[in-house]
């Protein structure tokens, strides 16, 4: 047996947290799993109650990248606990199973931490509030009934008997009831009251520390020269004028191009031109976009693909002579993310231990990358995740980054700090991959009989699954065999449906008697990840943009024709109804003023939005969105807001602005000029209406994004009579 | 050795005159709130304040700082935060934070040259700044309740 109480005092070690009074560590149930089955004394959150008064520390293992998880957890725990959450000290949980997991794995993504955490945190809360209010009953004598808790102590109902949670930490014992009395809404102090940030401050006084901030004794920096086309390797290199300058240490092979180290970073970037390299490009080279469109388009046309989700019999609509046929293609580009912060990892590895510095949001599969390449246990690797994340959208969630840095390191002996610059991360980071579409519909009578959606796309999954079950699943792995793994296992959680991530969004839940979806795939070594919103990202423009078009050519008003569709689905019609409300929908719109109108569900929650453009001389100006979202319970009103604006700024980026090329098998653009993000003057005004609501939160960093880019192409189509079917868009 | 004043502090460096100033401060000098985003001046993460004005620092070589007041993040105040931070904390304007400085300093330098900027002129001052998260609405939002608790005009 081990001692509970000494291991979880390690594990608090480990996070930096050194403390003397009541530790409780809270179980972590996957949400995912049957609840029971996955909480173990192996996954926990753990929180710490030092004996001074107000010394609570929180030890966290989600990444805070901008979503407001850090305030959204402590807002859920704090609400039964009893405190104000701008009390509770956050510190990032090192990487080890004993901290919160999602089956495994500690990640962050895929809007799962707010409805993954909602009973867990809460009940946690109240268990640890029960264990005060008993030991201050213990304490003075008095019945459990007749005591109050509020912000942190514990009182009798006079107020003549007081004393803090850290004084009562040292009697306390915490009970893990399962289904202790929870506060109801009408209760709620801080879930959907509390509009604080509680990194507001650090954040806004140069205090938050980033992985990039990361600054060891002894350490050296390191920059890498990849190769021009994706998957090319180094043939030879000369190093020599580059070794003469000051600061630079060593230049030598990685596995994914040429490392040059050195004392400084500004010393790499002058040294990194004086290294001349002879690239093997590989099979990518004379590979461009187009290329693959034309394959998708080639496969598209010759099969109806792997059938994702199909109702009534779509074929034999198509088939027959009822209805009118509309047929269109949407294309849409590579994307890069462009997180603010640059791809940066510091490693330390040393004959049998690694340790690893780096802002993540899966930190357990960079620990599992560092244990493959190594030859090391998982136990011998420790990972540090940064506190903060400069932005993730899904970036952060690949080992690339850091793998550089646990090469570089291996060699060096001493910590090494690897920075990619802005060109780095445009032109090797992995991508929101290309993809076509082709979609047919039959329209008559105001309806569409059917809805045909091909979509030509290669699967996300089969790219993410060795990165997380490394031994299972090697890298060398041909990617037929990949495929058929991650088919083999989709079986088993339904989260490693190889094609689910390329088409969901597209099965949407419209009612909609005849339609089929299906999937084409090409083999294709170009890197690809997860982009905010991911399927949903290009599925939501693409269904919504074509509904525009089935409602026209049906004749009918495109809020009329969807509502029609919604009618079975309340919480969707809402959400779409209140965004009439907001844009005035049935009354004309203002004088030059084109409006569009989108309607999309993902991550569990309901967003209709209403874009109003101006276009004058080709000058297209998105001036109003209009957004109303139904995610359940807000726990933190404030932040639904934000991430709503911040997916409706990225998905305009990309319909926009964004376009990643491949030209000759690598990324054509490099930097913020010629991979243009919105800028302020470009953002237009956004107005969120959140549904009142009493139900379990859902996801919200990500369904914003969806249907911007069709609801903008839609009131382009009503100002100008053209139909926005590529990203980015074109007036011209 | 190249001299200029940090924070209000002398400070000098040996280091070769075209290195940036943005890694002056966060190598030599040690400060790591001031951000590198693109190297080519183009997102704003690296804005300080010269001369209290705000200057991109990943493509200004450390000589041209010389024998000046260079004012970073860290510096904006030795009194807690200014009011325009205080706005930034109240409206909950940062998300991933990082370009979060840039945005400050330019926003600072803005209230600085304008009590009062119209839409247009937190337009202009501020679009060479990039978010990726978004917080541009906010940012407005909090560039104009810090111009009025300033000007001591509230709305």
């Amino acid at each position: 047996m081990i001692d509970k109480e000494i291991a979880r005092r390690d594990f608090l070690k480990m996070a930096g947290v050194t403390t003397a009074g009541l530790i409780v560590a809270i179980p972590i149930p996957s949400r995912r799993v049957h609840a029971k089955e996955m909480a173990s004394d192996f996954s926990h959150i753990y929180l710490s109650v030092g004996e001074q008064e107000g010394d609570f520390t929180f030890v966290m293992d989600k990444a805070e990248m901008g979503q407001g998880v850090v305030t959204g957890q402590v807002t859920m725990f704090c609400e039964e606990l009893d405190l104000d959450p701008a009390k509770l000290k956050v510190v990032p949980a090192p990487v080890k199973d004993v901290y919160g997991t999602l089956n495994g794995m500690q990640i962050t993504g895929g809007s799962t931490s707010t409805p993954d955490r909602w009973e867990t945190l809460r009940i946690a809360g109240a268990n640890v509030r029960n264990a005060f209010v008993v030991a201050a009953a213990q304490k003075w004598g008095l019945d459990q009934s007749v005591l109050k808790v509020e912000d942190g102590f514990v009182m009798t109902a006079d107020g003549s008997k007081r004393a803090s949670y850290n004084e009562l930490a040292k009697t306390a014992k915490v009970q893990d009831v399962e289904n202790p009395k929870l506060k109801s809404a009408d209760e709620f102090k801080y879930i959907g009251k509390y509009q604080q940030k509680v990194d507001a401050e650090e954040k806004s006084t140069g205090q938050a520390m980033f992985g990039i901030d990361t600054n060891l004794p002894g350490m050296l920096n390191a920059v890498v020269l990849r190769s021009p086309v994706f998957g090319g390797k180094v043939k030879s290199f000369d190093a020599t004028q580059a070794l003469k300058m000051p600061g630079i240490k060593k230049v030598f092979e990685i596995s994914t191009g040429v490392a040059i180290v050195g004392e400084k970073y500004w010393q790499l970037t002058k040294a990194r031109d004086a290294v001349k390299v002879e690239w093997d490009l590989g099979a990518n080279e004379g590979l461009n976009s187009e290329d693959i469109l034309k394959k998708y388009s080639e496969l598209l046309d010759s099969g109806d693909g792997k059938e994702v989700h199909s109702e009534g019999e779509a074929a034999k609509v198509f088939e027959g002579e009822e209805g009118e046929l509309l047929t269109v293609e949407y294309d849409l580009p590579y994307l890069a993310h462009s997180t603010m912060e640059p791809m940066n990892a510091v490693a330390h590895v040393t004959d049998d231990k690694c340790e690893i510095w780096t802002g993540t949001q899966g930190p357990t599969n960079v620990q599992n990358e560092a244990a493959h390449f190594l030859g090391l246990s998982r136990d011998d690797v420790t990972v540090y995740n940064a506190k903060y994340l400069g932005g993730g959208f899904g970036r952060r969630s690949t080992q690339d980054y850091p793998r550089e840095a646990i090469e570089v390191a291996k060699v060096m002996k001493v910590p090494v700090k690897v920075t990619w610059s802005r060109e780095d991360d445009t032109q090797f980071s992995p991508m929101r991959p290309i993809s076509k579409h082709k979609l047919r519909a039959k329209v008559k009578g105001g309806k569409a009989l059917a809805w045909e959606h091909k979509i030509g796309c290669e699967s996300l999954m089969q790219e993410f699954l060795p990165a997380i079950m490394p031994h299972m699943v090697p890298g060398w792995m041909p990617k037929f065999l990949k495929n058929s793994v991650a088919g083999i296992t989709g079986g088993v959680l339904d989260m490693f449906n190889v094609h689910m991530t390329t088409a969901e969004g597209a099965h949407h839940d419209y009612k909609m008697p005849n339609q089929y979806i299906g999937v084409v795939d090409q083999e294709l070594d170009i890197p690809i990840h997860f982009w905010r919103s991911v399927g949903h990202s290009h599925n939501g423009f693409v269904k919504e943009s074509f509904a525009d078009e089935v409602a026209h050519a049906a004749k009918v008003d495109p809020y009329a024709f969807r509502r029609e569709m919604l009618k079975d689905n309340p919480r969707g019609l809402a959400v779409l109804d209140k965004v009439a409300e907001m844009s005035k929908w049935l009354e004309p719109a203002e004088e030059g003023i084109f409006r569009g109108i989108a309607y999309h569900f993902s991550f569990g929650s309901y967003v209709a939005q209403v874009a109003e453009v101006s276009v004058e001389d080709d000058q297209l100006k998105v001036e109003r969105v209009h957004c109303a979202i139904d995610c359940g319970v807000a726990i933190n009103p404030n932040i639904v807001t934000d991430q709503i604006e911040s997916s409706i700024v990225y998905g305009l980026s990309a319909a926009l602005k964004g376009k990643i090329e491949l030209k000759n098998g690598g990324v054509a653009q490099s930097n913020f000029h010629n991979y243009q993000v919105l800028r302020i003057n470009e953002a237009p005004d956004i107005r969120v209406e959140i549904m009142p609501s009493t139900v379990a939160p859902m996801g919200v960093g990500e369904p914003g994004l969806p249907p911007i880019a069709a609801a903008v192409g839609n009131a382009i189509f009503a100002a100008t009579g053209k139909r926005m079917r590529r990203m980015p868009f074109s007036l011209s | 050795m190249i001299s200029f004043q940090l924070n209000g502090e002398e400070v000098s460096v040996d280091v070769p005159p075209d290195t940036p100033l943005l890694w002056v401060i966060r190598e030599e000098l040690g400060l790591t709130g001031t951000k590198f985003g693109c190297g080519k001046g183009l997102c704003g993460a690296c804005t300080i304040h010269m001369d209290g004005q705000a200057t991109r620092t990943c493509v200004l070589p450390v000589v041209a700082a010389t024998g000046r007041q260079v004012t970073t993040i860290e510096g904006l105040s030795k009194e807690g935060p200014t009011k325009l931070q205080k706005a930034w904390i109240e409206h909950g304007v940062p998300q991933c934070g990082y370009c979060q400085s840039g945005q400050i300093m330019q926003a600072s330098s803005l209230l600085n040259n304008t009590k009062k900027p119209t839409d247009e002129e937190i337009d202009q001052a501020m679009s060479g700044n990039i978010c990726r998260c978004g917080t541009y609405c906010k940012i407005k939002a909090a560039i104009k309740s810090a111009a009025e608790v300033q000007t001591g005009v509230s709305s």
